[in-house]
């Protein structure tokens, strides 16, 4: 699915159509009222869909149950998952991006990856219900795809000032995320993004899966090297579970796309391996970690 | 890529049934939120019913607010607007 297009994966001129095609001054103001489950500020004049984080802020802050925009992330988050995060997010594009930066990479602890539960829970639902839909403790207040689509614009623009703890706390923010977005693969995705927390657990039971790309995994983790996430889905695999069966998976279908030994009919063997034997023992060489039981 | 296997479909069905029954009752739904009105306030201010997508858009740019447990139109929907930015 992701197969290279002059150096490019599909992935890649996807996320860069839906950054275009949905950030463009020509989209029906009608979409407004319809959540699009990824970080996209719906502040910004160019966006066409409301952010589900802040449709829910602003609900929590009404005292009013968002039934239809609950409705419309389940319903797009049980079909596909957290497909939305690794193909249409522009944030996570963005991230995507930076991590292409040559630099020092760095692994953070598993636990961090909960984080992200707090913040939906506090910043997005309770601090906005006791305190009101304004109130400069949500999560939109610190929002970094805020600070970029919206703040930063306004700066240039003027019609921003730098004044305020909430702006300078919204600005810090931005820095340190964009800046561990080119030490971490998708820091932000794991441990911060509460639209992540809402479809992470949805991850588990979404229609949509990776199937895993082969039936006779020779345990060589290309797949886990690749991973955006690190979410190893050899391991899955192995078990016979679908790799996105995890809820940091963004479905990227990368790990489909460097497996060696793809058993299904009509797609080709990564080059590099074509000249393998059949039968020959798999090689750790370059592996994270050490090879799993079998 | 591709669908889930069918024995992994059961927990998917429960999940998209409420994903569903939520949608519904949110296209149903109409919200109460006092109208803007120029002058002096009043203990029966008039009232205006939205739909609930009405309100996700306004949520989009702070165009209700809640106001001592009252919805509050912030603009006045009678009049044509363009985009708006979210002051929050």
């Amino acid at each position: 699915m992701t197969e290279t297009v002059t150096g490019f994966s599909k992935r890649f001129f996807v996320q860069l159509g839906s950054l275009l095609a949905l950030h463009s001054n020509w989209g029906p103001e009608v979409l407004k009222g319809f959540c699009n489950p990824v970080l996209s500020c719906h502040s910004c004049p160019l966006s066409w869909f409301a952010c589900p984080i802040g449709v829910f802020i602003h609900f929590s802050g009404y005292h009013v149950f968002p039934f239809f925009a609950l409705g419309t992330v389940l319903l797009l988050g049980t079909l596909f998952g957290r497909l939305f995060c690794g193909w249409v997010c522009p944030f996570g594009f963005l991230q995507d991006l930076l991590y292409k930066i040559p630099s020092k990479k760095i692994e953070i602890p598993h636990w961090t990856t909960n984080i992200k539960y707090l913040v939906l829970l506090l910043g997005v639902f309770l601090l906005p219900y006791y305190l009101g839909e304004m109130t400069p403790f949500s999560f939109c207040r610190i929002c970094p795809a805020a600070a970029l689509q919206v703040t930063a614009p306004g700066l240039i623009q003027g019609w921003a000032h730098p004044e305020g703890a909430v702006f300078w706390a919204k600005a810090a923010l931005l820095l340190f995320v964009l800046m561990f977005a080119v030490l971490h693969s998708r820091f932000f995705c794991k441990v911060i993004c509460p639209i992540g927390a809402l479809l992470a657990p949805l991850n588990m039971l979404s229609l949509w899966v990776v199937k895993p790309a082969t039936s006779h995994c020779v345990i060589c983790r290309k797949c886990c090297q690749t991973c955006p996430t690190d979410v190893k889905p050899t391991e899955r695999i192995l078990k016979g579970i679908p790799p996105s069966r995890t809820p940091d998976c963004v479905l990227c279908h990368e790990c489909q796309t460097v497996c060696p030994v793809p058993d299904k009919p009509g797609k080709k063997k990564n080059p590099i391996e074509k000249r393998k034997r059949p039968g020959k023992a798999p090689s750790h060489e370059g592996a994270k970690g050490p090879p799993l039981a079998t | 890529m591709g669908w889930a296997p069918r024995r992994d479909r059961s927990y998917f069905w429960t999940a998209f049934l409420a994903a569903l029954v939520f949608l519904v009752i949110g296209l149903f739904r109409t919200h109460q939120v006092v109208k803007k009105t120029r002058g002096r306030r009043s203990l029966h201010p008039p009232m205006e019913t939205i739909t609930e997508i009405q309100l996700v858009e306004d949520a989009t740019f702070a165009g209700v607010r809640n106001l001592h447990g009252r919805l509050v139109s912030t603009y006045d929907r009678s009049k044509p607007r363009g985009k708006r930015l979210c002051p929050t």
